[in-house]
């Protein structure tokens, strides 16, 4: 873990362009954690990124805060998701040449399992806010890929809680707007 | 965008965002931003009420790594057994399931609720699915309700791929392709007929199954357009395909037939150019609206020559298609694209089959009267379909009007029938977007229109446009738009008739009269039944006399003048005993109106009197077991309880059970009445374990009938579980009590007897728990009881719940407030004998 002073650096300038040997530990972790999570019914990312940061972070360690880690964390998080859901929805494309479809469903839902376009859907959306806004997509990403609380969020991005909030409303209307094109999530 | 611009917009956005939505669009016209971005800034603004990201997103993401194991897999229910899960989306799961008792061959579907859905909306799918009976539309077999609560749907199993792919892996040509759409055309048509919108038609809900049958799919976010359930527009809103939905749909605008119509021309022009429409290849859908807004719509010609596609269907039908095309895709500049899904199908046929459009020969109205008069029939039958759904009683008065019109010259029958069933289905084909918030606004703007029309084209025959205003009045009436009904008969009593023609206006008067009162006008309404009545007398209309006769004793009861109704009731009972020939039952009801306001003046003796007579006659004309007979003697008993004469009134109530049970069947609701009351009667007299049989029978029969939720199933429970307290059974009480207070406190609001006596039967049931922390609700219940319009024994219970109180309170309970209570006790004597049993033994115990 040699270069953690230069993930935080790299945070500090406001860009996740990790290290690559840093970036694998981290996916590692991730990867391990979640095939841990995949026995119970819900997934709870707080709970994970909690448990990495203990795992992580050795007495003494010199992540500059918890808030830092975070955001990293749930930048690794989030592309773990989007690999996985890319990876299974490829799997279900090959081999299946007769579609079936029906009525009352979403039909790529149903070609593609529960939730999985969803999920690359949210992570297109969340990439063109980024792409006009960087530090809403962030703040978005640390909320629901990290479960971060405003607080939390504020401290990670050095910026005041209102500002936070109203950051996380906006982004989460845009992407709500965004999602708004074609697949559904569950209210 | 770029980001300068989606900085200046998140400015506005902050300051808008916590304005509500109307104030918002006014602040957005107010702002001088581009079009484009001022769209974009609503479509924002939008997200944000719909807020698809903040709850459900972490689960959703967990249920991408790894599904939950499926209980239902293998289940069985009904007569189907769960083989696998076909898909799952926001509105729920669909399961392929088989049937298992070998009566229908095959399998079927079977779509569940999702936990996060909605499921009014679920129950509203299966309800619209029903109605939509077309080979075009996946049928609906069974529906009902698994062991664990949840509501399923079982639907055709369809095998086929979406439409967009089917035409791609088969290459399938262009006249196939406009065939393909037509058919999709045809049966949203049919759903239209029957006031649906489909609202999320795309490629993707446009199943072509292995046998190249056309299927529309999914009205799971479909609306009925008399749907009164305005609130959920809310949550219905943000189910849809942006690619493929109008600009009005988009801006949470109302939405009509021509919604559905511009997304199949949106998807016919994707399926035979490769494009869409508005958007530029590669362009984001959100751009659309303000392209839409804009913009013509590319040609249908341009798009095939990029495209470098051929048209192997000749000049003429290109023409052709691309002027229909246009005209269901334009907006913006006032444009409303295309209402009539019919006309699109109709228009789609005629390029398949090289015929002239209608669209370029004629406008709108007079096409539709074209095809009226190629299809009369038809036309007539869903001209009465269609205004059978937006009101019966218009139905019937529209009957009566037809009947009016047979009896008019041979020569212009047929003129105006076709004149009726044209302006009626105008109402539903002139093009503008039809939909709006709910039931009442989406069809009183229907009738706007209706309204509008009738002035303009039947002002040369004002005989059949004052009878048209009477109908339209009474839709008015029913659905509650009792200002403009009553606008609608004064413009109709000015038209000027011909003398002949005068029945008409009693009629008029008496259905103005009718408005007034459901207004609670009484002197007004008075006034104009008074006319009616007068000119229905110089007419001898003795049916219209008696009517308004009999609307007049409602308006002098509410104006508490007893003496005036009195007479009124007497002369219209004998205005039926005049009418030739007799109307039995009306001449009955004129008797039991009599026997109504006798109750109300008091005078009980004359009540019973005139209600015995009617039994009787009853029993002379239709035979002891006429249902009729069943209701009057309800109204006999009832008087003679409150007579104090409870054992005549358990011999009728005896009688009018009897009666339900032979006519009715056993454990009919109409038996549950006369068993309350039988109970009532029962209990008075002291024979109290009979009394709880009878009112154990009766909270039965109501709640198979009505289910638990339902006041008239809570009273019954309130009257059984006092009578249970009064015997000293207070264990059961509380059972038989249930949630009954709180569904008529849900149901009747708080300041209401049965409410306040169930509230109070509540408290003292759970005496001595409560007696010091619910000090406010006993206030509450008391002082709703003590009311001096309350009947006694509530008066007695709510004194007696103070004392209880008290007593668990230990506060000493004074001589003088005991000798109040067994003196009111006392009086309660001969009219409750269980009542005043209990409350002996309470003092002596006390």
């Amino acid at each position: 873990m040699s270069s953690n002073a230069d993930i935080t650096a790299q945070l500090n300038a406001d860009s996740l362009a990790l290290p690559g040997e840093t970036y694998a530990a981290l996916r590692r972790l991730a990867q391990q954690q979640l095939s841990q999570h995949r026995q119970s019914p819900t997934l709870n990312a707080t709970a994970l990124v909690n448990e990495a940061w203990l795992k992580l972070t050795p007495e003494g360690s010199n992540w500059h805060s918890r808030g830092h880690f975070m955001a990293t964390m749930a930048r690794v998080m989030r592309h773990v998701m989007i690999d996985h859901a890319r990876e299974r929805s490829a799997q279900r494309r090959g081999g299946d040449a007769q579609r079936v479809t029906l009525q009352g469903v979403d039909l790529a839902a149903a070609d593609d399992g529960p939730g999985l376009l969803d999920l690359l859907a949210l992570d297109q959306a969340m990439q063109r806010l980024g792409a006009l806004d960087a530090r809403l997509e962030r703040v978005l990403e640390l909320r629901l890929f990290a479960g971060l609380s405003i607080e939390e969020t504020a401290q990670a991005l050095g910026v005041s809680e209102p500002t936070i909030k109203r950051d996380l409303r906006a982004a989460r209307a845009f992407v709500s707007a965004e999602l708004g094109q074609g697949s559904e999530l569950p209210e | 965008m770029t980001p300068d611009q989606f900085a200046q917009l998140r400015a506005h956005f902050d300051a808008l965002c916590e304005l509500d939505p109307a104030a918002q669009d006014q602040a957005i016209a107010d702002l001088s931003l581009p079009e484009h971005l001022r769209v974009q800034l609503r479509v924002w603004l939008q997200g944000d009420r719909d807020d698809r990201v903040q709850t459900g997103v972490l689960d959703q993401l967990a249920e991408s790594i790894e599904p939950v194991a499926d209980a239902r897999l293998g289940q069985r229910l009904g007569p189907y057994r769960i083989e696998s899960l076909l898909g799952a989306g926001g509105m729920g799961r669909v399961y392929l399931a088989s049937r298992e008792d070998g009566r229908y061959q095959g399998q079927v579907a079977i779509k569940f609720a999702g936990e996060g859905a909605d499921r009014r909306f679920f129950l509203r799918e299966g309800r619209l699915l029903a109605r939509l009976q077309h080979p075009g539309i996946a049928r609906l077999l069974d529906a009902g309700e698994a062991d664990d609560g949840c509501p399923y749907l079982v639907m055709e199993y369809l095998q086929g791929q979406p439409l967009d792919r089917h035409c791609a892996d088969r290459q399938v040509s262009a006249a196939e392709r406009i065939a393909l759409v037509r058919d999709a055309a045809l049966a949203v048509a049919h759903a239209h007929t029957l006031l649906v919108l489909h609202r999320d038609l795309k490629p993707a809900n446009l199943l072509v199954t292995d046998d190249g049958q056309l299927k529309v799919l999914d009205f799971g976010i479909a609306k009925p357009i008399d749907d009164d359930s305005a609130r959920e527009e809310v949550t219905t809103a943000r189910y849809f395909t942006l690619r493929y939905a109008a600009p009005e749909q988009v801006l949470g605008e109302p939405v009509g037939t021509a919604t559905d119509v511009y997304a199949l021309a949106v998807v016919l022009f994707e399926l035979l150019t490769g494009r869409h429409p508005y958007l530029p290849e590669g362009a984001d859908a959100r751009s659309l609206v303000s392209q839409a807004l804009t913009r013509q719509p590319l040609s249908l010609r341009r798009a095939l020559q990029a495209a470098k596609r051929p048209w192997p269907l000749g000049e003429a039908r290109l023409r052709d298609l691309d002027a229909l095309l246009e005209k269901a895709l334009l907006r913006g500049d006032g444009a409303v694209g295309h209402a009539s899904m019919a006309a699109f199908a109709e228009d789609l046929q005629a390029v398949l089959e090289d015929r002239p459009l209608s669209l370029r020969r004629t406008p709108m109205i007079e096409r539709t009267w074209r095809w009226l008069r190629r299809h009369r029939l038809a036309a007539a039958s869903m001209t009465l379909g269609v205004l059978g759904l937006l009101v019966g009683s218009a139905v019937a008065l529209w009957q009566a009007q037809l009947a009016r019109v047979e009896r008019d010259s041979a020569l212009h029958e047929a003129e105006r029938a076709e004149r009726i069933a044209g302006f009626l289905t105008g109402m539903f084909t002139a093009p503008r977007p039809i939909e709006n918030q709910g039931a009442p606004l989406a069809a009183s703007e229907l009738l706007d229109r209706a309204r509008e029309r009738l002035q303009d084209e039947l002002a040369d025959d004002p005989l059949l446009r004052v009878q048209l205003t009477a109908t339209l009045a009474e839709t008015y009436r029913a659905l509650g738009l009792y200002e403009t009904a009553e606008q609608l008969l004064i413009e109709a009593l000015a038209v000027p008739l011909p003398d002949s023609d005068a029945p008409q206006r009693s009629g008029l008067l008496l259905q103005l009269g009718r408005v007034l009162s459901f207004q609670a006008r009484w002197p007004e309404a008075d006034a104009q039944l008074r006319e009616a009545a007068e000119l229905a007398r110089q007419q001898g209309d003795l049916a219209t006399l008696a009517q308004a006769l009999g609307l007049r004793v409602t308006a002098q009861l509410n104006l508490q003048q007893l003496d005036a109704a009195e007479p009124l009731a007497r002369e219209a009972l004998s205005v039926q005993q005049a009418r030739q020939p007799p109307d039995p039952q009306a001449l009955r009801q004129a008797e039991q109106v009599l026997a109504a306001v006798a109750m109300q003046r008091g005078d009980l003796a004359s009540a019973r009197q005139t209600y015995q007579q009617s039994a009787d006659r009853i029993r002379a004309d239709l035979g002891d077991d006429a249902v009729e007979r069943q209701m009057t003697l309800n109204n006999l008993a009832a008087v003679e309880l409150r007579m104090d004469l409870p054992e005549a009134a358990a011999a009728n109530y005896r009688e009018s059970i009897r009666i339900a049970r032979v006519r009715l069947g056993p454990d009919h609701r109409d038996q549950a009445l006369p068993q309350l009351g039988l109970g009532m009667a029962l209990r008075v007299v002291g024979s109290t374990e009979d009394a709880i049989a009878q009112l154990r029978e009766a909270v039965q029969i109501y709640r198979q009938w009505d289910g638990v939720d339902h006041p008239a199933t809570a009273y019954a429970q309130l009257l059984l579980a006092e009578t249970l307290w009064l015997s000293a059974q207070a264990e059961q009480a509380r059972e038989a009590l249930g949630t009954a207070p709180k569904v008529l406190y849900e149901r009747n609001g708080p300041r209401n007897g049965q409410t306040c006596r169930a509230s109070m039967l509540q408290l003292v049931l759970s005496l001595p728990t409560s007696a010091p922390a619910d000090a406010e609700a006993w206030d509450a219940a008391v002082s709703c009881l003590a009311d001096p319009a309350a009947p006694a024994a509530m008066q007695l219970l709510a004194a007696w719940g103070s004392q209880q109180r008290q007593a668990a309170l230990a506060a000493p309970i004074s001589p003088g407030e005991r000798d109040a209570l067994a003196a009111q006790g006392d009086a309660m004597q001969p009219r409750d004998a269980t009542l005043h049993a209990a409350l002996q033994l309470w003092l002596e115990t006390h």
